[in-house]
């Protein structure tokens, strides 16, 4: 069911930035094990700094979204020393169906950041082909525009959302004036809206959550073995920098009703490809490896 | 830069709220600092006293929590009897933009109902709670009548040991020690 906790074929970490999203609260989890003879206070002081100069450093060492590389030329040398060789010939077969990626920075918002990307992306191009407002334009307005009035029926403080909202909205109403270029400096701007464009996605897959409570109950089942759907939104789904799971994935798709393809490469040597929601044709495609996402074009793209 | 339309927004909505038992005061002109106040819930050690909490607001809020402190001394396993600072999971990493500073001063009341002494901030006092609850209950009362409450009548305890010739800051760290016992209090004072 969990794929993100699916670690059984772990690739190699050799500094803070190769880790992936999953290793960021492993690589803090060690470094705090010897700090068992310090007062909570002083524990706490340190996790929180340490989260901050992890995310800090990402940060400053990997753009938002990097630029369109080939898709061996990035991986293959990743995976050179990795003595599993089904990740090599993974690539390979990922290579003859796709022409290229763009890596997402290993913040733990990958996933969220990588689909709203790429369809924000594919969105821009489509509308620049076109003289009058294309249909997905004006249909994902109408799904924003209505989907305050349930953010606030689930229980969302308005004026926290408020300006989640309100930029998102706004973005879509800027598509028609932008170039992909200009689309790819806006979503990479640390002091611009891309941070919230991207945690509103967190807000409408909570919001999509609580009002399918009993159908995604039996998803989320604590250790306790109950479901606590509120509880699993406020611990799992907003917290920024918490990873992303296959609840919130299909909750976000259902919700934007925007479809994704996500393809594992993993050391099987076959990666898999699976499509949210079944038999969907989406545009979105992105590559999982344990821990991350990252986004894929089609040779046709 | 924290968003400023955000913090005023939220400000606005806690100005009319009158309900909740929280307020916040604005105290810096960029917004940034800020003191609240919570109420102490009905039914705890800490009914009818007033909590004075710091707030500041960081730079990354509301992707950042706030940084929240008491200013006003409490007895509690989760806030440190001394310097205030809070251990609670919302002001660390279950933070989210999703809660704002009004949610996160109702957390606090929470607190206050619902200590959690397996994840204590100050550990004497965690300890006290566990082993000795009905001696928590009487300090943590005693903190509340010292700290939080307007001090329109001073604890007669507290003028009978400045009566005897303490000092009364003296009689009152000597009484909150002692969890508000006089008799405890005049032989910490007398054996110091």
């Amino acid at each position: 069911m969990n794929p993100a906790g699916d670690d059984s074929a772990t690739t190699t970490t050799t500094t803070t930035t190769e880790a992936a999203d999953g290793d960021l609260q492993r690589a803090l989890e060690a470094s705090l094990r010897d700090v068992g003879t310090m007062s909570a206070q002083e524990q706490d002081r340190l996790t929180i700094d340490q989260l901050n100069d992890i995310v800090a450093t990402i940060a400053q060492e990997q753009p938002m979204v990097g630029a369109k590389v080939g898709i061996s030329e990035a991986l293959a040398a990743e995976y050179a020393e990795n003595p599993m060789k089904g990740f090599a010939l993974g690539i390979d077969i990922l290579n003859a169906k796709y022409s290229a990626m763009r890596r997402v920075r290993k913040d733990g918002n990958c996933f969220y950041r990588g689909f709203l990307y790429r369809y924000l992306e594919a969105l821009v191009l489509a509308q620049q082909q076109q003289p009058t407002t294309i249909p997905e334009l004006v249909r994902i307005r109408e799904v924003v525009k209505g989907s305050k009035k349930k953010l606030l029926d689930v229980g969302y403080d308005e004026s926290a959302m408020d300006m989640f909202w309100e930029m998102f909205a706004e973005l879509l109403d800027q598509v028609p004036s932008l170039t992909p270029d200009a689309l790819h400096l806006k979503l990479n701007d640390e002091q611009g809206v891309s941070n919230h464009v991207v945690w509103f996605c967190r807000a409408l897959s909570a919001t999509q959550i609580k009002l399918n409570a009993d159908r995604f109950a039996p998803f989320i089942m604590g250790e306790d073995g109950l479901a606590d759907v509120d509880k699993f939104c406020r611990t799992e789904v907003e917290p920024v920098n918490h990873e992303c799971e296959q609840v919130q994935i299909i909750a976000l798709t259902e919700m934007l009703q925007v479809p994704v393809t996500i393809e594992y490469l993993d050391a099987s040597g076959h990666p898999s490809s699976i499509v949210f929601p079944e038999g969907a044709h989406p545009t979105v495609k992105l590559l999982y490896r344990p821990g991350h996402y990252d986004i894929l074009y089609d040779t046709t793209d | 830069m924290a968003d400023k339309g955000r913090i005023k927004k939220e400000l606005t909505e806690l100005s009319r709220d009158t309900k909740s038992g929280v307020t916040v005061e604005v105290k810096s002109e960029d917004m940034h600092e800020l003191e609240g106040t919570i109420s102490g819930p009905e039914g705890t050690p800490y009914e009818g006293g007033t909590y004075v909490i710091t707030i500041s607001i960081p730079r990354g809020y509301p992707f950042e929590p706030p940084k929240m402190k008491f200013l006003t001394k409490i007895w509690h396993p989760n806030i440190s009897s001394q310097t205030g600072a809070i251990c609670l999971d919302i002001l660390k990493d279950q933070w989210s933009p999703a809660l704002t500073i009004k949610t996160a001063l109702l957390s606090l009341q929470a607190l206050l109902c619902s200590p959690e002494p397996e994840d204590p901030q100050d550990a004497q006092v965690a300890t006290m709670y566990k082993q000795d609850p009905a001696k928590f209950r009487q300090t943590a009362k005693f903190w509340t009548e010292t700290y939080a409450q307007k001090s329109d009548g001073e604890s007669a305890a507290i003028s009978r040991l400045v009566e005897m010739g303490f000092s009364r800051d003296r009689a009152v760290a000597a009484l909150a020690q002692a969890g508000g016992d006089e008799t405890e209090a005049v032989n910490k004072l007398l054996s110091s």
